[in-house]
């Protein structure tokens, strides 16, 4: 591993992060950052990328808020190397309309630069996660042709 | 999670050699990259992806590369933009793309990977994409929700 980031430094961001404390969280944020959650704006509006640290502070204390809170983030793997940190997550949040409950797993990918995070990319399952949220089945118009191709799998 | 006391084992030539391995369906040398007990998650709609889900065991994941995958896409190939090595522990971001089997039409996805190993060879494996988008690409169609749905306050600029 490149000298880098300590594994105590992540492990105390991660915590923060976790918890979304955002006075703390925001004092690891590089004035430049960008970050990015990858998904579909029309109905995760959070989705997509946003740049400098009161857009990013912003997010996370109101644009997110709005549509998700999340009471539950357990770290299924952390991995340090360099000043990258990728992480995958087991997140549980609940619709801040009317608590309809979700979970989902998040990996995150963060770049640090002086020890401020400059960047990070948010991958999550955005389909089953906008099913959890809606509370039903996407319907999917022709899935039936693309069901057909594999009638004698099993799903696990 | 928790970290390994087997620190130090991975290297990125078996990182390579297993995105090599996986996204070319190298099927003797992804099997000599498993654990006879790897754990293997594949995030994603299995309706949609039969791809996708849980799989235990090194047969269960050969086959749904060599077998279920293939179904879906004839090739598929995997650009590594990040590859983080951490003890035992290693995680790749990807530009994935494949062409789909029932049409030629190529999509392309972004994959986040993380793998544990254990004596060399993988024993947990899980990926996470966008799979909403993932999902539209490989309908070849915008998925359009009941207008009636709102997961947020309708004044929200999107960005």
């Amino acid at each position: 591993m490149l000298s880098g980031l300590s594994h105590e430094f992540v492990e105390d961001f991660r915590k923060i992060y976790a918890a979304r404390d955002i006075a703390k969280i925001g004092l690891y944020l590089h004035d430049n950052v960008e970050w990015t959650i990858s998904g579909p704006v029309e109905y995760l509006r959070f989705c997509g990328t946003h740049r400098g640290k009161a857009a990013v502070i912003d997010l996370l204390k109101h644009r997110i808020p709005t549509v998700l809170r999340t009471f539950r983030f357990e770290p299924e793997s952390v991995v340090v190397d360099g000043n990258h940190i990728a992480m995958l997550h087991r997140q549980s949040s609940r619709r801040t309309i009317d608590g309809r409950v979700a979970n989902y797993r998040v990996a995150n990918f963060m770049q640090f630069e002086g020890g401020k995070l400059i960047k990070n990319l948010s991958l999550l399952d955005t389909f089953d996660a906008v099913e959890q949220l809606l509370g039903q089945r996407i319907q999917i118009g022709n899935s039936s042709s693309e069901s057909s191709e594999y009638a004698d799998v099993v799903a696990v | 999670m928790g970290r390994s006391e087997n620190l130090g084992n991975v290297t990125r030539e078996w990182v390579e050699a297993f995105n090599e391995a996986y996204a070319g369906r190298h099927m003797d040398r992804l099997a000599s990259l498993l654990h006879d007990e790897v754990h293997w998650v594949i995030s994603g709609p299995v309706d949609l992806m039969p791809f996708c889900g849980e799989r235990r065991g090194k047969p269960a994941v050969l086959d749904m590369v060599g077998r279920i995958a293939a179904r879906q896409f004839v090739a598929v190939s995997f650009a590594p933009e990040l590859v983080l090595i951490d003890g035992d522990r290693a995680s790749t971001l990807c530009r994935a793309t494949g062409e789909r089997a029932m049409n030629g039409r190529t999509i392309g996805w972004r994959l986040a990977q993380f793998m544990r190993f254990r004596d060399g060879k993988i024993i947990e494996y899980c990926s996470v994409i966008d799979s909403f988008d993932a999902a539209e690409q490989v309908l070849g169609h915008a998925i359009e929700l009941d207008a009636g749905e709102s997961l947020g306050q309708r004044d929200a600029v999107a960005v």
